[in-house]
């Protein structure tokens, strides 16, 4: 590194490295596309057919919102009469209290914020803040005074329905100002990815999801990592196409190796690492995206205190030693078993709830290649995971 | 359950030289003290970190809930906000790791916690926990060689004056102790400050 | 005549310290690390956490009759190196970009509202070829004799024996000028020596080798 203030070169190159920040200045700056990429396939997919649905799933870190946002860029590219419009639900709004109507709700509130304050849209608008806010009545007393409608505990069926039509109206009204521009709205929900209640998931899939489509809208869903998994899976077949985000063989696929490391060095200057560091730093990684950056950042965080001028063999396994520790934590002894059984014999039951927990909080890591589906425990829990065993 | 030896231990002194490590961006991190110790931890942190840079702007927040977090995020906040999560548990995990993309600012978030909390968090919050990467300490007591250092520093002193301790306390408290400042150490570290001034 | 008046001068500065040992360590470390991150000394930041140390008076059960009596005065050691009367390279240190290394103490009592600073010694060595082996600058413990009152604050100038007065100094400044001060400019070589330097350099290895 250049005669420069240390510590400003190390957190410039950290900052470049960071996996939480803006995912759409990362991806201006660094983005690698994966081959056989999903936003590839998911675009083309959506070229030919505007309206069609598409659910997106993958493990935590494996990309899915830099794939998403790929998508909306490369649908502008590809054709643009398409519009794309990206959206994380779970912004604004607790996922594990999503009804039916509220996806629909806030995709008509995001479009009214990308069309601009056109006073023709003023009504429509208003309808989807005050279905989303909720609004006071006024109550009279007196005779002829307004009605104030207490709703009811029990919400049937039909009132469902009811809430579902009573968005998707001033939604259609926004679409057709749409059509001024462009002939297609696709819409990239991200965030429902980290629901747990898989019945509530089937009933946005089922109501929103299904309404949206219906009136020409396309869909790219990011879903929950279950409903890969046992009964959940039939979800999937709600959409007409399943878009699996991969955790990346880097172990036994040298494409997959050498698509992290230029994720790496897309970002960083190329004497950052010292020889060998992106090559273990990849290994230890998993193939999981944000853990390698996260990783390479520990170890950029660990060269500065050490005092070195490139990130060598000691910092690299300083970082991979303080993640594992971390990742190790909050296990319970019935999980450590599955893991100690795991790696040392590659077994994973897709129909253990423990299992699937550690597939979902990524102690697990399942690969999907095109080979066989193999199992690993996460490389950097590795080796204290042997140690626990020999004791 | 603490496995692997827990995670890996810093002072508060070496997590704050790492948070200005990665100061300037976007970052997330975790630091585990004992249940009660939150409040001076969190104190010490704030007072480390201005040592580093008088002009860093640092929130401690206490909000006693996860909702309660993200309203108080929700307003504007300053560069290192350092949150009170002891109270934490899994529901408050649960809520932050769902309305995670409401966590994303611009400067560093802290979180200081007790295992267990912590714990909680790593079964609830998988997403946040990635997020955390491997930002995440457990409290190592500041000067953990203390006894060491003091009984190095004395045994040097010994050696180069070729006196006691006892010897320099007894002409400390006669009056004719040397004015040399390693003298001066010497009282201090054998616990007679208080024969400082009898010169 | 005394230099007592002198000694007077050089000494009767308000210094400006922060009240607590705890806060003038904290500043000692930070402009450490501020010169290992520019490369004006060699450590690294995780050696500096390691070489400076704020030792305070042994635990208190220690001292039950002395807190009794209100004894009991929070003095406190920072140290900044391993303890090197014998000039020993081997032992730890601070080291400069320019091969000249330097360790310190300093002894403070925390009082209600203020930190008074008792006594320090800092001393800087340098490689060969720059005229002194080593300065050292010395605060000395208050002292009731006016031979030790009159030299309390002074300087080593490259010799134990001889000292001169200096002014007294916050450990900061003490800091600074070691980091940044007695040193050759940028790019500028020493100086030649004179025939006198050189006469006597060559009589100290003479007398050294007796």
């Amino acid at each position: 590194m250049q005669r420069k203030d240390r510590l400003e070169r190390y957190r410039g190159v950290r900052a470049r490295l960071d996996p939480s920040g803006d995912p759409l200045a990362a991806m201006a700056a660094s983005y690698v596309e994966f081959p056989r990429s999903v936003s590839s396939r998911i675009t083309a997919e959506l070229a030919l057919s505007p309206a069609s649905s598409h659910l997106l799933i993958g493990g935590v870190g494996s990309g899915k919102t830099t794939e998403l946002l790929a998508v909306q860029t490369q649908l502008a590219e590809i054709d643009e009469d398409i519009r794309g419009l990206y959206l994380d639900v779970s912004k604004q709004h607790d996922i594990a209290r999503m009804v039916p109507g509220a996806i629909i709700v806030q995709v008509g509130l995001a479009l009214a914020g990308a069309l601009g304050n056109d006073p023709a849209l003023e009504f429509a608008t208003k309808q989807l803040d005050e279905l989303a806010h909720g609004y006071w009545a006024a109550y009279e007393l007196d005779e002829g005074g307004d009605d104030y409608r207490v709703p009811g505990i029990l919400i049937s069926p039909e009132q469902v329905e009811d809430n579902v039509q009573r968005a998707l109206a001033p939604l259609e009204q926004l679409i057709a100002a749409l059509h001024k521009t462009h002939s297609h709205l696709v819409v990239l929900l991200d965030g429902l990815d980290r629901m747990t209640d898989m019945a509530a998931f089937d009933q946005l899939v089922s109501h929103d999801i299904k309404a949206m489509v219906g009136i020409g809208i396309g869909v790219v869903l990011v879903g929950p990592l279950r409903a890969l998994y046992g009964l959940d899976r039939t979800m999937a077949q709600r959409f007409d196409s399943l878009h699996y985000q991969p955790w990346v063989d880097v172990t036994q696929n040298p494409d997959a190796h050498a698509f992290l490391a230029d994720v790496l060095k897309r970002r960083v200057p190329g004497d950052v690492f010292g020889e060998g560091g992106i090559e273990t730093l990849v290994a230890a990684s998993g193939g999981v995206v944000r853990d390698l950056l996260t990783l390479a950042q520990s170890a950029c965080v660990e060269a500065y205190i050490d005092g070195a001028d490139q990130v060598g063999p000691a910092e690299v396994a300083a970082a991979i030693d303080t993640f594992g520790r971390k990742h190790l934590q909050g296990l319970r002894p019935p999980e450590l078993d599955i893991l100690q059984r795991v790696r040392t014999t590659g077994s994973f039951l897709h129909t253990s709830e423990d299992d699937l927990a550690l597939l979902m909080t990524r102690r697990v890591l399942e690969y999907r290649d095109g080979g066989p589906v193999r199992y690993a425990v996460h490389p950097t829990i590795e080796r204290l995971l042997a140690e626990l065993g020999d004791r | 359950m603490t496995l692997g030896g827990g995670v890996t231990r810093a002072s508060v002194g070496e997590l704050a030289l790492r948070l200005i490590a990665i100061r300037g961006a976007a970052g997330y991190a975790a630091y585990l003290v004992a249940a009660g110790a939150v409040p001076d931890v969190i104190a010490e942190l704030g007072e480390e970190l201005a040592a580093f840079d008088p002009a860093l702007a640092v929130e401690a927040l206490g909000p006693g809930s996860g909702e309660l977090l993200l309203r108080a995020l929700a307003r504007p906040t300053r560069e290192i906000v350092v949150v009170d999560a002891a109270a934490y548990g899994d529901r408050d995990w649960g809520l932050l790791d769902r309305r995670r993309s409401s966590l994303a600012r611009a400067g560093l978030l802290v979180f200081v916690t007790t295992p267990a909390s912590f714990e909680a968090l790593m079964q609830t919050a998988p997403n946040l926990a990635s997020w955390l990467g491997a930002f995440v300490f457990e409290q190592a007591p500041s000067a953990p060689n203390n006894a060491m250092v003091r009984e190095q520093r004395l045994a040097a002193l010994r050696t180069w004056a070729q006196k006691s301790d006892q010897d320099v306390i007894v002409a400390a408290t006669q009056g004719v102790l040397p004015a040399d400042p390693a003298y001066a150490e010497w009282l201090v570290l054998l616990g007679r400050g208080d024969l400082l001034d009898n010169g | 005549m005394s230099l007592a008046k002198l000694q007077v001068y050089v000494t009767d500065r308000q210094l400006d310290l922060p009240h607590r040992a705890k806060d003038l360590f904290r500043t000692l470390r930070a402009e450490l690390i501020e010169a290992s991150n520019a490369k004006a000394i060699q450590e690294s930041p995780q050696d500096v956490f390691r070489r400076l140390q704020l030792l305070a008076e042994p635990p208190a059960q220690l001292l039950d009759h002395l807190r009794a009596n209100n004894l009991h005065e929070h003095a406190f050691c920072i140290l900044g190196g391993e303890k090197n009367q014998a000039r020993d390279h081997g032992a730890h240190h601070f080291q400069r970009s320019d091969d000249a290394w330097f360790d310190f103490s300093i002894v403070v009592r925390e009082r209600s509202e203020h930190l008074d600073l008792l006594a320090y010694d800092f001393e800087l060595r340098f490689p060969p070829g720059l005229g002194v082996p080593f300065l050292r600058f010395d605060l000395n413990l208050p002292h009731h004799a006016n031979d030790e009152r009159d030299i309390r604050c002074h300087l080593h100038p490259g010799s134990d024996d001889i000292l001169v007065p200096a002014p007294l100094m916050t450990p900061s400044e003490l800091l600074t000028l070691f980091l940044e001060g007695a040193q050759l400019p940028a790019g500028r070589a020493p100086r030649a020596f004179t025939a006198f330097e050189a006469a006597w350099f060559e009589q100290m290895y003479v007398l050294t080798r007796r």
